[in-house]
């Protein structure tokens, strides 16, 4: 009799564990799907009785597997959010197509020679000083826009930096939550995976590191600091610095805030940085000593001519002091405008109307080093600019490309530990079907023989 | 290694991804027959065709302006030949006038036909051509010459850059009708019609060595015209040239080679084909647990 009751309780034991990991199977299957799921295997052990019992459930992940993941997500997000940032600049640089700031050029060059030919005609005036206008107009187009853009990657850096500190607040509320659930014997497999989809998330808008302090509490660094730590969260800081470059830093309660700018190497943030402080820097201040080296040369050598009015010394554009600011600055000057009788096609006074050698001048400008510190024709000079923006946005798509290649093979590898497969599952399925029909074959043979053994007895 | 269906569909969508690409990609090249349509596609080739594209737009420039002085000049060459023949037939009314059989009255329809070439002269040397009078100089804004030839335009040439450097573009009428040249060509009709109306044969006589000089000096103008109009039309070959060559290296280096190309996408093709096909019989691996 003992023994037939022990196995009468082993198999409830046995019909309770195995219920209990087709629970586990179940919810790996509905969950296959779920970003930063973490595949769960239920924990059977032998009771010292000799039944079976469910202990609990794992998580099935890699400690080190998962900070790798976490790095490659930061800088794959890095170099794509990069590269879709700059290719928004590119298109203002596509001279291939012959739009923009270079055929504006062009035509503006064809412009003098046509005066060269023509020098008392008013039509060949009139689109000459058109064209003038236009290049003034697309240089301040460019300007503006890579400006405004500027403008708007700060915006965007306070929203990323919104972001993350509402995440690493989640994350310290979740640290404390899983403390707390575990401290109690609950399960905390819910709450990690939704720490570890934060994280993802946080990794994603900035390089963080986390590890596991002496207590076993998570702690999270970002940007060169401790961002979380147990369930204490930073919070960051976004403005502008005094080179006008964005500044990171964290907010404590008393000033100064501690400026971490330089440790920030990955996520988005990372990427907005380097496109507005380095990317779109470099290019505007190229765009600028262009405007400036195109209004000194063709000023000086219009002021050497005079109009029709025999009146000489006019500078066609007018431009800033410096060349800081001089492509949002340049625009026809303002005696030029509506006077195509001033443009100065002669060099002399007493040749005009027909002398034409200052336009040829004008022309001639073309073939001449007058840009980037007289090393570069004006071609050349803007030819290099469009390079330069191209290599950028090149560049950062090789990045990219190599990121998420990384990324790729980590997160398969994350996956080949961590993810659900269906197969697996499947099989799972049925092998803990099958074992809970065995042990309810056992409890229903048990039931047989004692209704036997009491039959008997009972006669 | 364990294989979880979340990276199965990944992988998936990252193949037929960049096949995706890379056929849209040929595409484009099989279609357009461009390479580079964008600075980031090959950025030495794309700074390299922002140079070449400023050649060329600097060569048409040359070439528009090149015609426009060409016409002028061939205008003006052909006003100078008429100059020149002008004083041909001034020569040959002087020749008839110098004959002292002929009486006064013959000689003064003579004067008449004298008068009526200096008014040919005049309309001639103040041609108008597309960019203002031709012999004007820089005063090309009003007739240069009055009556009995009294100038009022200068001798400043009117030059245009061919891409080599500035060229002369005009023929000068100082230098050609004016004392600037030698000799007031006016003055020499002038003086023909004069002896011509005073029945004054010794001095129509006189006369003929002023018109053969008066002639040479349009000539030598005329000739140095030509001669301006042959470097012109010598430079136009070489620009004409120099843009077949630039456009030449403009498909050289932002050109895509469109058989390769379309051999290319069609490889793609049947490459996205099988992926797909693969891809499907991935994805359809967990329908054999439907029917568990």
């Amino acid at each position: 009799m003992p023994a037939l009751t022990q196995m009468l309780l082993s198999a409830r034991d046995a019909l309770s564990a195995q219920s209990y990991a087709l629970g586990v199977t179940g919810q790996n299957i509905t969950s296959s799907t779920t970003p930063a799921y973490v595949r769960r295997e239920a924990l059977l052990e032998n009771r010292a009785t000799g039944g079976v019992v469910a202990v609990g459930v794992r998580r099935v992940a890699d400690q080190f597997v998962d900070r790798r993941w976490l790095a490659a997500s930061s800088l794959g997000a890095s170099a794509s959010e990069r590269e879709a940032l700059l290719s928004r600049v590119e298109p203002l640089f596509d001279d291939v197509g012959g739009s923009g700031v270079g055929t504006a050029l062009d035509q503006l060059f064809s412009g003098f020679s046509a005066l060269a030919a023509n020098p008392a005609d008013p039509t060949t005036r009139q689109a000459l000083l058109a064209r003038a206008d236009e290049l003034a107009a697309r240089l301040r187009e460019n300007a503006d826009t890579i400006a405004s853009q500027r403008e708007e990657l700060l915006s965007r850096a306070q929203s990323v930096v919104s972001e993350i500190n509402g995440k690493a607040a989640q994350v310290a509320d979740l640290n404390r939550k899983i403390a707390l659930a575990e401290a109690q014997g609950d399960d905390a497999s819910s709450l990690r995976d939704q720490r570890d989809k934060l994280l993802l998330g946080l990794s994603s808008e900035i390089d963080i590191t986390t590890f596991t302090d002496g207590q076993g509490g998570l702690v999270v660094r970002a940007a060169g600091t401790t961002l979380v730590e147990g369930d204490i969260a930073q919070a960051f800081e976004v403005d502008l610095a005094g080179d006008g470059s964005l500044r990171l830093s964290v907010a404590q309660s008393g000033p100064p805030a501690m400026d971490v700018t330089a440790s920030l190497s990955g996520g988005s943030l990372a990427a907005i940085k380097e496109v507005r402080d380095s990317d779109l820097g470099s290019v505007a201040t190229q765009l600028d000593q262009f405007a400036w080296d195109l209004a000194a040369a063709v000023n000086t050598q219009h002021a050497a001519g005079f109009g029709l009015d025999g009146l000489g010394g006019r500078a066609l554009y007018s431009i800033s002091a410096t060349p800081a600011g001089a492509a949002r600055a340049i625009a026809l000057d303002a005696q030029m405008v509506g006077h195509p009788e001033r443009l100065a096609a002669s060099s002399l006074a007493t040749t005009l109307p027909g002398g034409s050698d200052n336009a040829v001048a004008l022309a001639g400008l073309s073939a001449q080093k007058l840009f980037a510190g007289n090393t570069r024709t004006a071609s050349g000079s803007w030819s290099d600019l469009v390079g330069d923006v191209g290599s950028r946005v090149a560049r950062a798509r090789e990045e990219t490309e190599l990121r998420q290649s990384v990324q790729a093979q980590v997160e398969s590898l994350r996956e080949s530990v961590s993810g659900v497969s269906l197969d697996e599952e499947m099989v799972s399925l049925t092998k803990y079907q099958h074992a809970y029909d065995a042990a309810a074959k056992v409890l229903a043979t048990v039931d047989e023989l004692l209704r036997e053994l009491l039959d008997k007895v009972g006669r | 290694m364990r294989v979880s269906d979340a990276d199965r569909y990944k992988n998936v969508n990252a193949v037929l991804g960049r096949l995706a690409s890379e056929h849209a990609r040929a595409s484009r090249e099989a279609a357009t027959g461009e390479r580079v349509t964008r600075p980031s596609d090959d950025p030495l080739a794309a700074a390299e065709l922002v140079r070449l594209r400023h050649a060329a737009s600097k060569v048409d420039a040359h070439r528009e302006t090149l015609r426009s002085a060409m016409n002028d000049l061939e205008l003006s060459e052909s006003s100078l030949a008429a100059a020149s023949d002008v004083f041909v037939r001034a020569k040959e009314l002087a020749m008839q006038g110098g004959n002292g059989a002929l009486g006064a009255g013959e000689r003064s329809m003579l004067a008449e036909q004298v008068e009526a070439l200096e008014q040919e002269l005049l309309g001639i040397a103040n041609q108008q051509g597309a960019c203002g009078y031709l012999f004007a100089g820089s005063k090309i804004d009003a007739p240069p010459f009055a009556a009995a030839g009294v100038f009022s335009g200068d001798g400043s040439d009117h030059s245009v850059d061919v891409g080599s450097g500035a060229t002369s573009a005009s023929a000068s009428g100082a230098l050609a009708f004016t004392v600037a040249g030698g000799r007031n060509v006016f003055a020499d009709l002038s003086q023909l019609r004069s002896a011509l109306a005073a029945d004054d044969a010794a001095g129509v006589r006189a006369a003929l060595d002023g018109l053969e000089a008066a002639r040479k000096q349009v000539e030598a103008e005329r000739g140095k015209t030509g001669l301006s109009l042959e470097k012109l039309t010598a430079a136009d070959g070489v620009l004409a040239q120099g843009g077949v060559d630039l456009a030449r290296a403009t498909e050289r280096v932002g050109g895509a080679d469109a058989f390769e190309a379309f051999s290319r996408m069609n490889s793609l093709s049947g490459a996205m084909e099988r992926a797909i096909s693969i891809s499907k019989q991935v994805l359809d691996l967990g329908a054999r647990w439907r029917g568990y």
